[in-house]
């Protein structure tokens, strides 16, 4: 497995104990992290992801102004979804929105409340082969 | 509530409490709740989906304060925790609705969350919370988790 690179990671999420919350993941997980940037909203995300470069975006799905999903859509309709992998975090984990998720081509699906386990794994998966 | 949605309930929010937040709790029957407890944090969250309705979540100050600070690995007098503690019960019931609607139709169908919204608990309400069949209450650490789910029905078409 390659060794783990330094990330430009953004977590848009409306709470902010949330977004707290995947800070403290990657840090017992050991992920190091170049810059952490927090949007409440899709929309500041989208604005952020115009100007930034950021390797991994983990975003909610429900989201006041706007949602995950159309932020993800948003994402492809204006060509920045191929250099972002894109992980979701929700605590809405029903089949069907999996399924909805996976055709717009989201790298990777979280449930909430989640562990640094499981945010190592999935780092690992997107960036070192692992 | 039907007792096996009152058991998803209880259950999920007790296994998220445990794991998440190192807090063990312990059903609390109805005649077990005394009067009023005092301050309390009142926080809502609709649905719709196969079914629809409402998550009410009232946990006090100090509960809350307890949730946030072992969720995120802070201390109980971080000046993040204090200044989050709506939040916290906001993200806690997101967190348990969105699990518990998980378990219901074996999680096929999706649903639509609702933004929670928080307010203080009024406790001129407190009669009717401890008559209301559609609750679970839980105590860990000698404080309150009270959960409510209403549900209203299937949408209209």
């Amino acid at each position: 497995m390659n060794k783990r690179p330094a990330l430009n990671v953004m977590v848009a999420d409306d709470s902010a104990t949330s977004r707290t919350y995947v800070r403290k993941n990657l840090m017992v997980a050991e992920i190091v992290v170049k810059d952490f940037v927090e949007a409440a909203n899709g929309q500041l995300a989208l604005e952020l992801l115009r100007e930034q470069p950021i390797d991994v975006l983990f975003v909610d799905i429900h989201m006041p102004v706007m949602n995950g999903i159309e932020l993800i859509r948003q994402l492809e309709i204006e060509g920045i979804k191929p250099r972002v992998k894109i992980v979701v975090i929700s605590s809405d984990h029903t089949l069907k929105r999996q399924d909805e998720l996976k055709d717009l081509g989201v790298t990777r699906y979280v449930k909430k409340p989640f562990t640094p386990e499981q945010f190592s794994k999935l780092i690992d998966e997107m960036f070192c082969g692992g | 509530m039907q007792p096996k949605v009152q058991e998803v309930l209880s259950d999920t929010f007790s296994s998220i409490l445990r794991e998440f937040a190192y807090i063990l709790t312990e059903r609390v029957p109805d005649q077990e709740l005394g009067s009023a407890p005092g301050e309390m944090v009142d926080v809502r969250m609709t649905f719709r989906g196969p079914l629809q309705g409402e998550f009410r979540l009232l946990v006090s100050p100090d509960a809350c304060r307890e949730v946030a600070a072992n969720f995120l690995g802070f201390d109980e007098e971080d000046d993040f925790v204090n200044a989050h503690l709506e939040d916290g019960a906001k993200e806690l019931i997101n967190i348990v609705g969105g699990n518990v609607l998980g378990n219901f139709d074996n999680g096929s169908e999706p649903y639509v969350i609702g933004i929670p919204s928080a307010r203080r608990f009024d406790p001129g309400e407190w009669e009717a919370i401890r008559g209301s069949r559609e609750k679970v209450v839980l105590r860990g650490d000698e404080r309150l988790f009270i959960l409510f789910l209403s549900i209203s029905g299937r949408p209209e078409a």
